[in-house]
């Protein structure tokens, strides 16, 4: 039991998983390279997402699936998609 | 303890704001995370999210079911229809439950993963299986999300977008909605 409290007690500290560094990188060049701009700020480093264990969980899997997907569906894109 | 531990390890979703969607619905605030509710009566019902987007986003988006005996069968599929994604192939086309408008291109979620994602819900504090999230980077403009039946099953199904919690624009009326949707 004192071993729950601890894991429940202990204020875990997020930050920016390295899925969603590649993500912002990859939106980043994508954006440059069509002339858009896309609001990505909650997956920066400074992001909402980096609030909570849950919240980063749900940023982490949402940046490593959007960047699969755009690999799979997009042929253009900037070599820092894939690297 | 030993059963305690095991569900540590279950993934928590962070709570979205609640809505309902009966046929269609319109997101006030897409820059918000929203926990949308429905329920399929009949399984050749076509539920449609309406999102307009001010500028360039990057949205993630969840697919939900919850996990019980009776909706092991019940796998509703989701699509992201807007300016900017990719037209659909001929296969993907095939998938979609009406036509998609001129113009406009798709990202399809088949939510037909084997092995299914199983997280706790904190709100309605319930266990569902997930589609996975996944962020999509969407353009400026008018988007809808189809969710539909492909094997006309039918069940309750919640549509995640966003990811943070944010309840300044109250509960939806889906807290008046809670019997339909908790029990």
């Amino acid at each position: 039991m004192t071993i729950l409290m601890l894991l429940l007690g202990c204020a875990e500290e997020v930050t920016q998983t390295p899925a969603c560094e590649r993500y912002v990188a990859c939106l980043d060049a994508r954006d440059e390279l069509r002339g858009t701009t896309t609001d990505m700020l909650r997956f920066e480093a400074e992001g909402d997402c980096w609030g909570s264990p849950a919240g980063a969980d749900l940023c982490d899997r949402a940046c490593s699936n959007g960047l699969s997907w755009l690999l799979e569906s997009e042929t253009d894109l900037p070599e820092v998609c894939s690297s | 303890m030993r059963l305690l531990l095991p569900l540590l390890l279950i993934p928590l979703a962070p709570a979205h704001q609640p809505a309902e969607v009966v046929s269609d619905f319109d997101v006030p605030n897409p820059y918000i995370s929203y926990a949308v509710n429905g329920r399929f009566t009949t399984g050749d019902e076509v539920f449609t999210l309406h999102m307009e987007l001010e500028r360039g986003f990057a949205l993630p988006f969840e697919l939900l079911i919850e996990k019980r005996a009776s909706n092991e069968e019940h796998r509703p599929m989701y699509a992201v229809v807007g300016p900017g994604l990719p037209p659909p192939t001929d296969e993907q086309r095939a998938l979609l439950p009406k036509e998609l408008p001129e113009g406009v291109g798709v990202f399809i979620d088949k939510n037909d993963d084997a092995e299914r994602l199983v997280i706790f819900e904190s709100v309605m504090r319930r266990f569902y299986w997930s589609s996975d999230t996944t962020a999509l980077a969407l353009d400026a403009g008018a988007h809808e999300v189809w969710v539909w039946s492909p094997e006309g099953t039918t069940g309750d199904f919640v549509i995640g977008l966003g990811v943070e919690e944010d309840f300044s624009e109250g509960t939806g009326g889906l807290f008046a909605s809670w019997r339909t949707y908790a029990y």
